[in-house]
């Protein structure tokens, strides 16, 4: 019968993290994240989202999102962090997946599970390697998002007030939008043998329902809404409102998928040969 | 109250249509090191992945200290050297021994001077700091060996201690594990018999998943009372002929085909005198020999039995 001790699991979570910056994995997750947001940064820092407010950019980025949200989120907000926001949301699937891929698979293949179990339960494990992976792709996006909110106060004309208003509900958002996908790739990483297939396997689920979802909605729209809910990405909509309550509405959701995906991986991983 | 470390009931493990074990009863005795032996696919590390959780049995049961292998108070009393699990390369070490040593329940400094202690018992002190990329095959098994020995477990199973260590490191592997037999009980998974015999009171056989024998060495093979020879040639059948003058001889026995072996058991109470008349016997044959060891090596009693 396996039981949590609470003092393993925070251990196995800081020599997570450890080794995250340590690794090879940990180590170019990091650099790709770095340089895309470095990239982002500096173009947002010449000020050009600006023009996202404007109604003709209004228009324009109705077609490609709701057009309440492209309203909310350019018009009501800071244009720069509003922008960095969007983005930040449309690749977190992108980021995460990788991020959070190698939660126990590499450690399957190279058998280095067998000096841990020994040590500690194999729901400690799992625990300790999830809540590792979450705290991992928080810090990330905790430091980008102030790294964004500084450029935004810079560039966006009177925005002081309303980014450091914005700022903690965009950070708890990105934050809590993360953590569903953290526990799909906890339940992709057991099945696996290896970070880069838990990853590939991660990416294929994503897409396969992804475009599931696209063509059963031609057809039966209601049954492509339920189907969607499969999905860690369901609660977006939500999170792009930009306000306490619809990030509280969605943030009810989260530990239903964490649980969903967890129980999944568990069941698998306390049975499975190791 | 037991004195049985490790019971197993029916135990058997299969993968796929294959079964890797069956059938396997079993009871290990505290404070004993016990050899576990057999040819290759013989299911000796499927026991081991048995014993240590890391495989599910697909049928009977296993007590170990008894609890269920998966028995959260079971965690840090066993430790095992695992024959194929890799070391984190990114991680010095030391450093490695140290953060598995945290999760048996030393504080960081404590778990340190763990490391510290059981790097120094495999002679690997000093390379606390490197990274397991710049270690050797036989450095990283030292190692592997020492991550065992972590918060001193009341059971330590070692698959292939000594595969790929050179003569002196076997040496010192082998005297390491030697000091700590009688307060922990160990089990040793070998091909290398010698090391078997050489450490162990008892010895397991597995062969082809079953288990064909449990027993004492010491009742496996005559150590004293008998002379093993390795000859020149295999010997002719009607050898036994030139011993048959000396009562004190009680059986010759002869090795297979391409071994060149001969054993020769006598009488206790012949002693000394036994072992000179043995000789003169061969002298006076004519028989050249290579090598003569005091009593029957185990290798070529398990070997024997396992054809």
């Amino acid at each position: 019968m396996d039981s949590l001790r609470l003092g393993v699991v925070s251990t196995l979570t800081r020599q997570d993290l450890y080794y995250s910056l340590k690794s090879a994995r940990g180590l170019l997750f990091l650099v790709f994240f770095g340089v895309f947001w470095f990239w982002v940064l500096w173009k947002l820092s010449s000020g050009n989202a600006q023009h996202l407010a404007s109604p003709e950019a209004g228009m324009i980025m109705s077609y490609i999102i709701d057009p309440k949200v492209a309203s909310t989120l350019f018009v009501n907000h800071s244009p720069t962090f509003s922008a960095f926001y969007y983005l930040a949301m449309s690749t977190v699937p992108m980021f995460v997946l990788f991020a959070a891929s190698d939660q126990t698979a590499n450690d399957i293949g190279s058998k280095y599970l067998r000096f841990l179990t020994p040590r500690c339960n194999r729901i400690e494990i799992f625990i300790g390697r999830f809540i590792g992976a979450v705290i991992l792709v928080a810090v990330s996006y905790i430091i980008v998002s102030l790294l964004a909110a500084v450029i935004a106060i810079a560039v966006d004309k009177n925005a002081f007030s309303m980014v450091i208003k914005d700022a903690p509900l965009v950070i708890v958002s990105l934050i809590l939008y993360t953590i569903p996908f953290v526990a799909l790739m906890s339940l992709c990483s057991v099945i696996v043998g290896s970070a880069g297939l838990s990853a590939l396997m991660g990416i294929s689920i994503y897409v396969i329902l992804l475009v599931l979802i696209t063509v059963i909605n031609i057809k039966m729209p209601a049954a492509a809404d339920t189907i969607a809910y499969a999905l860690p990405n369901s609660t977006k909509s939500l999170f792009l409102q930009l306000s306490w309550g619809n990030t509280i509405s969605a943030a009810l959701a989260v530990p239903v998928y964490v649980l969903a995906y967890g129980f999944m991986g568990w069941t698998i991983f306390s049975k499975r040969d190791i | 109250m037991t004195d049985s470390i490790i019971t197993t009931q029916k135990l058997a493990k299969s993968f796929g249509d294959q079964w890797a074990l069956y059938g396997i009863d079993l009871s290990v005795n505290k404070g004993q090191t016990t050899g576990l032996v057999g040819p290759n696919g013989a299911g000796k590390t499927t026991l081991f992945s048995l014993l240590c959780g890391f495989l599910k049995p697909t049928k009977g049961s296993i007590k170990i200290l008894g609890h269920d292998p998966d028995d959260a108070s079971l965690r840090g009393r066993i430790s095992i050297l695992p024959q194929d699990a890799i070391l984190l390369k990114a991680i010095p070490v030391g450093k490695q021994l140290s953060m598995l040593a945290e999760l048996q329940g030393f504080n960081r400094k404590q778990a340190l001077a763990e490391s510290q202690r059981v790097l120094k018992m495999v002679d690997l002190a000093t390379s606390a700091h490197k990274n397991a990329d710049q270690l050797s095959h036989g450095m990283l098994k030292r190692i592997a060996i020492a991550q065992a020995f972590i918060g001193s477990p009341e059971l330590i199973l070692l698959d292939e201690p000594t595969a790929g260590l050179d003569p002196s490191t076997t040496d010192n592997i082998k005297s390491v594990i030697r000091s700590l037999s009688g307060s922990t009980s160990i089990i040793i998974s070998s091909h290398n018999l010698e090391v078997i015999e050489d450490l162990c009171q008892q010895v397991i056989i597995l062969k082809k998943g079953r288990l064909h024998s449990h027993e004492k060495i010491s009742d496996m093979t005559a150590r004293t009372m008998a002379l093993t020879f390795r000859l020149e040639s295999d010997p002719d059948t009607n050898i036994k002929d030139i011993f048959a003058g000396l009562d004190m001889v009680t059986e010759v026995k002869l090795g297979k085909q391409g071994q060149h072996r001969l054993v020769v058991c006598f009488k206790e109470e012949a002693g000394q005198l036994a072992e000179i008349e043995i000789l003169k016997c061969l002298a006076q044959a004519n028989i050249p020999y290579r090598e003569m060891i005091r009593g029957e090596r185990l290798q070529e009693t398990v070997a024997d039995r396992l054809d």
